[in-house]
């Protein structure tokens, strides 16, 4: 269940700085700026945790990982679902999620869709070329409280 | 033989200090020295982690400052804009602006502050 749109040629992220391009904020006369990828993968968690649809980001094995990996201190919870390629002045981004059923997915990834690019040009100056979203399952109220009730029986 | 007062510091260390302290100077802003604290100046004993310097062939020193920003950030060109302005302008009174060259920002990681012991529930 992939929902994917590419909106320039598949080499968005590389670093095209040819004739007639516009200058990026981040290179001035005075110096450059650079911006980790894991900045922008964080800004683009977070901006997509906004969405009213989402109801996570990440598959079910990198969710089920990353809750123990969190727990320990070793991973962004932020981040988990989000793959980014980022060159000079243009970033492509990879998004996987968990939509509560019942949510329109073309509205759901449509507003995800704008909503990262909001916020990665916005907040990082980059211009976003693509973003690809994977839908990789659904999430049905009342699924927390069973999970819940099994941790319970079981301790 | 070893003199009894310390070394004056270069130009280098100098401007890496000017930026060291303008960054302490900045809300929502920190250097960083990277696993294993490998972005820092070292001169005489004395190091400043976080930033980077590299000489020119003109004799200046192109300043690279690594830095972690808190969330939610201003546009990051926009701070990163306002860092160099601060630090140009820092060195200009610390009358270093002559070995200034270029300042590059690495910004390496957003972070989220710790509340405030007044905001705690």
């Amino acid at each position: 269940m992939a929902d994917t749109t590419q909106s320039t040629p598949s080499e968005t992220a590389s670093k095209s700085t040819g004739a007639g391009t516009p200058q990026s904020p981040l290179t001035t006369p005075k110096g450059t700026t650079r911006i980790d990828d894991s900045v922008v993968a964080k800004v683009a968690g977070i901006a997509a945790r906004e969405v009213s649809g989402v109801y996570a980001l990440g598959g079910g094995g990198a969710r089920a990982i990353g809750t123990v990996t969190q727990r320990v201190g070793l991973a962004e919870s932020r981040t988990q679902g989000v793959s980014v390629e980022v060159g000079e002045r243009q970033a492509a981004i990879d998004l996987t999620i968990v939509v509560e059923y019942g949510e329109s997915i073309p509205r759901v990834t449509a507003e995800l869709r704008e909503q990262v690019i909001r916020r990665i040009e916005g907040t990082c100056g980059l211009e976003v070329t693509e973003v690809n979203i994977a839908v990789n399952d659904l999430h049905f109220i009342g699924d927390d409280d069973q999970d819940d009730r099994r941790g319970d029986e079981r301790s | 033989m070893s003199s009894e007062y310390p070394a004056a510091p270069s130009a280098r260390v100098a401007l890496a200090g000017v930026a060291e302290r303008v960054v302490a100077r900045m809300a929502g802003v920190a250097l960083t020295g990277g696993d294993g604290g490998v972005w820092q100046t070292v001169d005489h004993g004395r190091g400043i982690r976080g930033v980077t310097t590299v000489a020119q062939p003109d004799g200046r020193f192109e300043l690279t400052v690594h830095v972690v920003v808190a969330w939610p950030p201003e546009p990051l060109p926009k701070l990163a804009d306002d860092l160099r302005r601060r630090i140009h302008a820092a060195a200009k009174l610390a009358l270093l602006d002559g070995s200034l060259g270029a300042i590059d920002v690495d910004i390496v990681s957003l972070y989220e502050p710790e509340p405030a012991a007044g905001d705690r529930p």
